[in-house]
């Protein structure tokens, strides 16, 4: 076993000597981009002073290069379309040395708009790194002051503020992406005419957002990265009242990076006539009255959406930071605490994915092959080991029980500037049945209650719940639901899992984040109740125009 | 006879026959019209009855670029529709609008701009309009409910008039809006000559920041109301930005500007004078960066032509507004002064938004009806210094019921009383010789070595209401000292112009022959909206200043990366 391990281990560490090889030699072909970029930071790096003040020691400058379509139509017209190109950069300038410097300390630096062509980008980045020199300077001396008054334990002294690697470089071809307006509004005209057959949508909209971008990301440290990070999305939006005057709304995203994943046309528009029909049944089932305590299954689209914000969520590692006495305490991730620790059910193992790009054959959409500060993901890195804390993610900020970064500094496509969030995360579980409603009813009648709940639909709150009865297995929409105390800890009491896997894309702050989980999750115990935060509205009181 | 008659009905036939091609060409005022009069007659039989309802939509389509130092940062179409529904509940008398006294919410804003759909789909077009008219009446509801109880419980108004005036409705259909091709605007070859005009930036080391913006905008306004009002509107605007700024060594940021406005892309100066001003704006910068700060000083001073009608537009402009002297918190400065002397008897003010040029510079405060479907109206405000009116939109003042088409809002926000075209005359102006003898006279008189000539301002800001002082600032960017002595003008840099508006009228001495144009944006309650002033230069016997802030940052440490500009413009 254990030269298994060691087998697996020098794989991945031909691959990544491999990986570089390769990245050395595409570096080579360095575009204008790369080479305005690097030449600013090196003219910084060599002549960027203030008098009695550090010099920066390390420079780094993340670039989106994009083009946008942006479409929205309703009711068969557009409503908007929009389609421009635009760049926006962010540096990080560090002053001090790897040990000790401004990270995490004062101002962050903001993404700016900058020049489309590449002769003006030089001049962009001059004024970004000279406002980021003089705030990073000043704060590293302040954050110096802030430590010499507080009595801060060795561990967390001994820390390195910035971890010191040698980072990787890539250099990838762009994408190619499918910006037809045309073929674009065509599809949302196509899609959001369907609503005009349904009275009980009051409200419908289907949006389209494209983005063909390239992230190039340099710094001081001779890392250069060219990465395409294409983006698709249609979202769906519907708005009802129910007859009691609740008002609902539902939402259906589909994102992936390549146009040959995005649904065609009448794929979709029989998808939203499902959706559409299944949204005005829940509209019109009874509310809940009465509170419920048992087991509860999860379903579909709810499972990956609990299991990211429960658990996902919880496992980004982030350093504790140097605060002065006027900002209080706190901060961090005191999650890691626990590592080697139960967290959650010992049938229920989380592994990241993040270098991996395929699962069982099929293409995972948040893989990438490197983060923004240059580090190989790895394949597979088992997060939670059997209900036990094992990693948290992280970049090059070290954290006491974290202190390497395990590449997944990823860049925000929305603010430029890179944060620490998950690629690719399975959920896998020893504990998995065929039929999960059948043990869902077992349970309730172990607990001697009438009905139980599935749940699938959910976003923040339940949206989509179903009352099932333990005498015949009927099931029964209805609205209203809340959950009470529904927390990382209510994953210790899981009864099962399908046997069946769901793969699920989201997006944050424009990225893919890739879930592979069972289609069904069942809880021993949970608590659901009537949502007192519901305001009832009056009725329309002009017929609706027909 | 006959033959007159015959011209008459052959001159309304063709009136109408272009009405009822725009009409069948533009189903929107329609669409808008039937839709708030189907609800319309359905929320005037409630409880709490609707007594108007009005839709404003705007139709915009456009293109903006933006370069700095000869590259462009971006270059983008643009489109939307967007529209705004006003339902008022209540009577002509008091309705939900009326200010709630001691409230932080104080008038309400009845309305939101939302967008829709680009094309004439009825089905869409009517559920949108049906589903926000449901949701603001019932807001309006709830609003007058509190504008009632706020009225039992606070102490009487001391204006009494009406919340909303009776007023002419029009019908008024332009023919369809023209489109970006169909009026010579090609975005390569302008976006070449913005990067050109930001490029002359590019061989000046003291600029460290430089922008060249273009944008053109063509505007379809609609407005429908219960009362019949039906208009559609057309608008094309041309704007071009030019600036650049440095930081001076103590840290004072100086930013320069040079901005040209048109309704027609032909009226826009040629190539050659907006690179010639370019230069020139470059030559001034460096000049600047090296000129002396300027110390407090109270004493005379002349402000060009274009200087003066931002101060007119400030400290002036703003306190005409008639629907601003309802409020119970604002100064209320002039409102009980009609009849009074508040400028030297030589001067007029007239507001006039049916004028598209004032010897022949484009203006930018033009239209023809307002954003409350009155035709707007030439006011003469101020006759030989003798105030005589107010702007008025249809929100009424004692003495004052009717609106004189001034009611502007940008599509998101309720309308409020706004200027449009401000034009300051003298009926007996002085060379600008005279005027800088009488600056040099005055200066002796005072036994000071220098006055102040205010060359240029980017635009100020006053308070109108009563907690804080009733004061106003102008920022200037280009000043000379004048000295006495005859010495030449020094420019100098750092002061604000400072002071309040009764003591500042009254120091207003003469007025020059010229004439200078500020065509510029206007924030208020209502939104950013276009406005002109056209204004003479000014003496004014004694002005106040103050240090200008300025930020402590360093100038750049590093030199301006060097770069070869290609010339890209099209143009020779």
């Amino acid at each position: 076993m254990k030269s298994e391990k060691m087998q697996t281990k020098y794989k991945y560490i031909a691959a990544a000597v491999i990986f570089q090889i390769f990245a050395v030699f595409a570096y080579a072909q360095d575009n204008e981009v790369i080479s305005s970029v690097k030449q600013e930071i090196d003219r910084s790096m060599e002549k960027l002073k203030i008098d009695k003040l550090k010099p920066p020691f390390y420079i780094g400058y993340d670039l989106i290069d994009a083009k946008f379509l942006y479409v929205t139509a309703s009711l068969g017209s557009v409503v908007n379309t929009e389609t421009y190109s635009m760049r926006r950069g962010v540096p990080t300038l560090l002053v001090g040395d790897y040990h000790r410097n401004n990270t995490g300390f004062g101002r962050n630096a903001f993404a700016q708009n900058v020049s489309l062509d590449n002769e003006g980008l030089s001049t962009s980045i001059w004024e970004a790194l000279d406002r980021a020199y003089k705030n990073s300077a000043e704060d590293y001396e302040v954050k110096l002051a802030t430590i010499a008054q507080q009595k801060l334990d060795q561990e967390e002294l001994d820390l390195d503020d910035f971890e010191k690697i040698t980072p990787t470089s890539l250099s990838l071809n762009p994408a190619k992406i499918n910006l037809d307006k045309a073929y674009w509004e065509n599809y949302a005209k196509k899609v959001s005419e369907i609503f005009r057959k349904y009275p009980e949508i009051i409200e419908s909209s289907v949006n389209i957002f494209i983005r063909d971008a390239m992230h190039y990301s340099c710094n001081s440290e001779n890392k250069r990265i060219a990465m395409p990070v294409p983006f698709y999305q249609i979202r769906l939006g519907l708005f009802t009242i129910a007859d009691d005057g609740q008002e609902l709304r539902r939402e259906l995203y589909i994102e992936h990076p390549s146009f040959e994943q995005m649904p065609k046309l009448q794929t979709f528009i029989d998808s939203c006539e499902a959706i559409t029909k299944k949204f005005i049944e829940h509209s019109k089932a009874p509310m809940i009255k009465e509170a419920y305590s048992g087991p509860v299954l999860f379903e579909g689209q709810a499972v990956p959406e609990i299991f990211q914000q429960m658990i996902v969520g919880n496992l980004l590692a982030a350093r504790k930071p140097v605060r002065g006495n006027s900002f209080g305490g706190g901060g961090g991730n005191n999650l890691e605490m626990m590592t080697g620790k139960k967290l959650i059910s010992r049938s229920l193992t989380v592994t990241s994915l993040s270098g991996s790009e395929t699962y069982k054959g099929k293409k995972l959409d948040a893989w990438y092959p490197v983060d923004a500060e240059g580090v190989i993901p790895d394949k597979e890195l088992v997060m939670i080991e059997k209900g036990v804390l094992k990693n948290m993610l992280n970049g090059r900020a070290p954290t006491n029980k974290y202190p390497h970064s395990n590449g997944h500094k990823r860049m925000s496509v929305n603010d430029v500037r890179p944060n620490v969030m998950p690629g690719n995360v399975l959920l896998s579980s020893t504990n998995s049945f065929t039929d999960l409603k059948k043990k869902l009813i077992e349970a309730a009648k172990e607990e001697d209650l009438d009905y139980a709940y599935i749940i699938r639909g959910y976003r923040g709150i339940p949206f989509e719940v179903y009352r099932v009865y333990v005498s015949d297995g009927r099931e029964e929409p209805v609205r209203g639901a809340v959950m009470q105390d529904f927390n990382l800890k209510s994953f210790k009491r899981v009864l099962g899992t399908s046997d069946r896997e769901m793969i699920y894309n989201t997006a944050s702050f424009g990225n893919f984040v890739t879930y592979i989980v069972p289609d069904g999750i069942l809880f021993e115990e949970l608590e659901i109740t009537k949502n007192n935060g519901i305001t009832l509205k009056t009725p329309f009181i002009v017929p609706q125009p027909k | 006879m006959i033959k007159k008659r015959l011209l008459l009905t052959m001159l309304l036939f063709a009136v109408f026959a272009t009405m009822a091609f725009s009409r069948d060409n533009d189903k929107l005022v329609d669409i808008l019209k039937n839709e708030i009069n189907r609800n319309f007659a359905v929320l005037k039989e409630q409880p709490v009855p609707a007594y108007y309802i009005a839709c404003r939509a705007q139709d915009v389509r456009g293109y903006e670029i933006l370069t700095s130092f000869g590259s462009t940062i971006y270059s983008i179409p643009f489109g939307r529709r967007m529209y705004n529904l006003d339902v008022r509940v209540g009577d002509y008398v008091m309705d939900n609008t009326k200010e709630l006294k001691d409230s932080p919410n104080g008038r309400s804003q009845s309305s939101r701009g939302l967008s829709m759909v680009q094309d004439d789909n009825e089905q869409a077009l009517r559920s949108e309009l049906w589903r926000i008219t449901d949701e603001t009446y019932k807001n309006a509801v709830k609003q007058f409910e509190n504008v009632k109880a706020n009225v039992a419980v606070k102490v009487a108004s001391e204006d009494k008039s009406n919340d909303f005036s009776q007023e002419l409705r029009e019908t008024y259909i332009e023919p369809p809006l023209k489109q970006l091709k169909d009026i010579g605007f090609n975005p390569e070859e302008w976006s070449g000559k913005m990067k050109k005009y930001s490029g002359v930036f590019s061989s000046n080391k003291n600029i460290y920041d430089s922008r060249a913006q273009m944008s053109v905008e063509l505007t379809r306004r609609y407005f429908v109301d219960t009362e019949g009002a039906e208009i559609a509107e057309n608008k094309y605007v041309f704007r071009i930005n030019i600036t650049a700024s440095t930081t001076a060594d103590d840290g004072m940021s100086l930013p320069l500007y040079k901005s040209y406005f048109a309704s027609d892309i032909k009226d826009l100066p040629s190539d050659e004078q907006i690179m010639a001003d370019v230069a020139e704006l470059s030559h001034m910068i460096s000049a600047l960066r090296k000129a002396p700060v300027a110390e407090t000083y109270t004493g005379p001073a002349l402000m060009t032509a274009e200087a003066a009608g931002v101060f007119f537009h400030e400290i002036f402009g703003h306190r005409v507004e008639g629907a601003r002297l309802k409020q119970e918190n604002d100064a209320q400065t002039f409102k009980k002064k009609i009849g009074e002397q508040v400028l030297p008897t030589d001067i007029s003010v007239i507001f006039d938004p049916a004028l598209k040029k004032y010897k022949g510079i484009p203006l930018n405060g033009s239209y023809i009806f307002d954003d409350e479907g009155v035709r707007g109206q030439k006011v003469e405000v101020v006759k030989n210094g003798i105030l005589k009116s107010f702007l008025m939109s249809r929100t009424p003042i004692d003495g004052f019921p009717k609106s004189n088409g001034h009611g502007r809002a940008v599509i998101q926000l309720s309308n409020v009383t706004r200027q449009s075209n401000m034009i300051i005359e003298s009926k007996a102006p002085k060379t600008i010789k005279q005027m800088r003898a009488m600056l040099v006279d005055q200066i002796k008189a005072e036994n000071k070595d220098y006055g102040y000539l205010f060359d240029k301002v980017s635009g100020g800001f006053t308070t109108t209401g009563r907690y804080m002082p009733n004061a106003f600032n102008v920022a200037p960017l280009i000043v000379y000292r004048i000295y006495a002595d005859g010495r030449p003008d020094e420019l100098v840099r750092g002061v604000d112009l400072i002071g309040t508006p009764l003591s500042i009228f009254s120091q207003v001495s003469a007025c020059g022959d010229d004439h200078g144009t500020f065509n510029g944006m206007c924030g208020a309650e209502s939104g950013s909206i276009p406005v002109a002033c056209v204004s003479p230069t000014l003496f004014i016997k004694t002005i106040e200043t103050q240090r200008k802030s300025k930020s402590q940052n360093q100038p750049p440490i590093l030199d301006r990366p060097t770069r070869i500009v290609k010339n890209t413009s099209e143009t020779k």
